[in-house]
C-alpha cells in the first residue's frame, strides 16, 4: 500500500468525504490540518489550486480534487467498492457525488461571503442564491432517497458518502436550517450512516 | 439511442467542455440556450444546484456536473475513448481535468466578483487570491505537458479538452492575465487544438453578440 498523506483540515466538507473513504478502506493515512487562508498558501506546491484536499503518494505525486482522490482510493483498495464499474450505475452514483458536492460548494461560498471583513463587500443577493442552492439541494436529495436505506441501489456509495457530508455540512455550518425536522427521511438515513465509524470519527469540527 | 437534451448557455465553459464531447463523438441532441441565473429560467427545477450544464435522457434522468455528463457520453458512445477504461489512467485523465475545471473556477470567481452590480461589494483580495490560482494552475499545465502533444497518453483525452476551454475562457474573459505571452509552450498547444473541428464549432467567435443576445 503506497504511504499516504492528506492535506486537509477537519472542517472541510471536501476533506471529509475523503477520510470517510480511507476510513470505510482502513487504510492508514497521515493528515497534515494545511490552512489554506494565509499569504503562504502551503498546498500550492503540491496543488497548483491551492485548495483541499489533496493527497501525496509515497512523498512524490499528488492528486485532487475530493472526487479524484475518492476514485484513486477505490483503485487501490478496491474493497468495500465506492464506485460501480464504468456504466450507467456509476454516472448515477456521481450524479448523486455531484449534488453532495454542490450543496457543500454553495455552503463553502456562503462562508466566504460570511468570514468577508469588509462588511459592505457582502452581497444579500448572493448570500440567497447560495441559500437557495442547499435549500433546493436538500429537497431532492430527500426526494429521491425516499425511504431507501442507501442512495444508489442496493449497497453503500460514494454517493452516501457524499450525501451525508453535505447535509452534516449543513448542519455544522448552518443549523438554522434544520434540515432534520423537515425532512425526517434524511434525520433517520444520516443517524444510522452515522452508526459507521467513519463517519463518527470524522464528524466536521473546527 | 437516448434521447439527449442539454441545457447550457454558449457562453458557459463548463458547457463547452460537454459540446465538444459531444461533437468529436458525433452524438445528436438537441440544444437548448439558457441562462441558469436569469429571472425565471428552468434551469433551478431541472438541477437543483440551479448551474448549467444540465443534461436530461430521455425525459427522465438529469444529469449534472460536466464531468459526470462527459462520462456518461464516453460510455454512450465509446468513440472515439475520453477517458481510460480504468485504473490509474483514469484517475490521471481525471486529475487533468480538475485542473482544468479549478483554473475555469478561479476565473469564474473572478468575473463573478467583477459583475457584483454594487461596487462596493467588489472584493480585491478575493479577486488576487483567485487569480494566483488560474495563474498557477497555467503554470503548472505548462510544466507538465512539457513539449509532449496531448495532457495524457497518445490522444486526445477529457484532460485536454478541461484546459483548452479553461484557457480559452480566460483569454476571452480576463484577456489582462496575458498567460499566453509568459507560456508560450502551452499558448501553441492550445493553439493548436482549437482548430480541431469540435472546439472551432463550440468557440464564441463574437462575444460581444452573445453577450448581448442575453439581455
Ligand atoms: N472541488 C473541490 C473543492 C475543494 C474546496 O473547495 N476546498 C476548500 C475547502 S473546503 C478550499 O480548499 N478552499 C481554499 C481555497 O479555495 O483557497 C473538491 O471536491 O475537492
Ligand atoms: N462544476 C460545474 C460548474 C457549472 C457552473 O458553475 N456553471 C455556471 C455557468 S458557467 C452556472 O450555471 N452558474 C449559475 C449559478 O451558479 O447560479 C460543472 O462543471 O458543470
Amino acid at each position: 500500500m503506497p504511504k499516504i498523506t492528506l492535506l486537509g483540515g477537519n472542517a472541510s466538507p471536501f476533506t471529509r468525504k475523503v477520510r470517510i473513504v480511507l476510513a470505510e478502506k482502513n487504510i492508514a493515512y497521515e493528515q497534515i490540518k494545511a490552512a489554506t487562508a494565509g499569504e503562504d498558501n502551503p498546498v500550492i506546491p503540491v496543488n497548483p489550486l491551492g485548495k483541499i484536499p489533496t493527497i501525496i503518494i509515497d512523498g512524490q505525486n499528488s492528486l485532487y480534487d475530493s472526487s479524484v482522490i475518492a476514485e484513486y482510493l477505490d483503485t487501490i483498495a478496491p474493497v468495500p467498492l465506492l464506485l460501480p464499474p464504468p456504466g450507467l450505475d456509476r454516472v448515477e452514483v456521481k450524479r448523486w457525488e455531484s449534488l453532495g458536492d454542490g450543496i457543500c460548494d454553495a455552503g463553502v461560498a456562503l462562508m466566504g461571503e460570511r468570514r468577508r471583513t469588509v462588511e459592505t463587500e457582502r452581497s444579500q443577493e448572493f448570500i440567497a442564491r447560495q441559500y437557495n442552492k442547499f435549500e433546493r439541494g436538500i429537497a431532492v436529495a430527500a426526494k429521491e432517497l425516499g425511504d431507501r436505506q442507501w442512495c444508489h441501489g442496493n449497497a453503500f456509495t460514494l454517493a452516501d458518502v457524499a450525501l451525508v457530508t453535505a447535509i452534516d455540512y449543513i448542519e455544522f455550518r448552518f443549523p438554522e436550517l434544520d434540515w432534520r425536522k423537515r425532512y425526517p427521511n434524511l434525520d433517520a438515513y444520516q443517524a444510522r450512516l452515522t452508526k459507521r465509524p467513519a463517519f463518527a470519527s470524522t464528524l466536521p469540527s473546527d | 439511442m437516448p434521447k439527449l437534451q442539454l441545457y447550457c448557455s454558449v457562453l458557459s465553459p463548463y458547457a463547452r467542455k460537454v459540446r465538444i464531447v459531444l461533437a468529436e463523438k458525433q452524438i445528436p441532441h438537441e440544444f437548448i440556450e439558457i441562462s441558469a441565473s436569469a429571472p425565471g429560467s428552468p434551469v433551478p427545477k431541472i438541477n437543483p444546484l440551479g448551474k448549467v450544464p444540465v443534461m436530461v435522457v430521455d425525459d427522465e434522468t438529469v444529469l449534472y456536473d460536466s464531468g459526470v455528463i462527459a462520462e456518461y457520453l464516453d460510455m454512450l458512445v465509446p468513440a472515439p475513448s475520453l477517458l481510460p477504461a480504468g485504473g490509474m489512467e483514469r484517475v490521471l485523465v481525471r486529475r487533468w481535468d480538475a485542473l482544468g475545471q479549478g483554473i475555469c473556477d478561479a476565473a469564474v470567481a473572478i468575473a463573478h466578483e467583477r459583475n457584483r452590480s454594487v461596487e462596493a461589494q467588489r472584493s480585491p483580495e478575493l479577486m488576487a487570491k483567485q487569480r494566483i490560482k488560474v495563474e498557477n494552475g497555467l503554470a503548472a499545465a505548462d510544466r507538465d505537458i512539457g513539449d509532449r502533444e496531448w495532457c495524457y497518453g497518445n490522444a486526445l483525452s477529457l484532460g485536454d479538452i478541461s484546459l483548452v476551454m479553461a484557457m480559452g475562457w480566460v483569454t476571452q474573459r480576463l484577456p489582462e492575465i496575458e498567460w499566453h505571452r509568459n507560456l508560450p509552450r502551452l499558448a501553441a498547444y492550445r493553439a493548436r487544438l482549437e482548430e480541431r473541428a469540435s472546439f472551432r464549432a463550440t468557440a464564441n467567435p463574437n462575444l460581444t453578440a452573445a453577450l448581448a443576445a442575453l439581455k
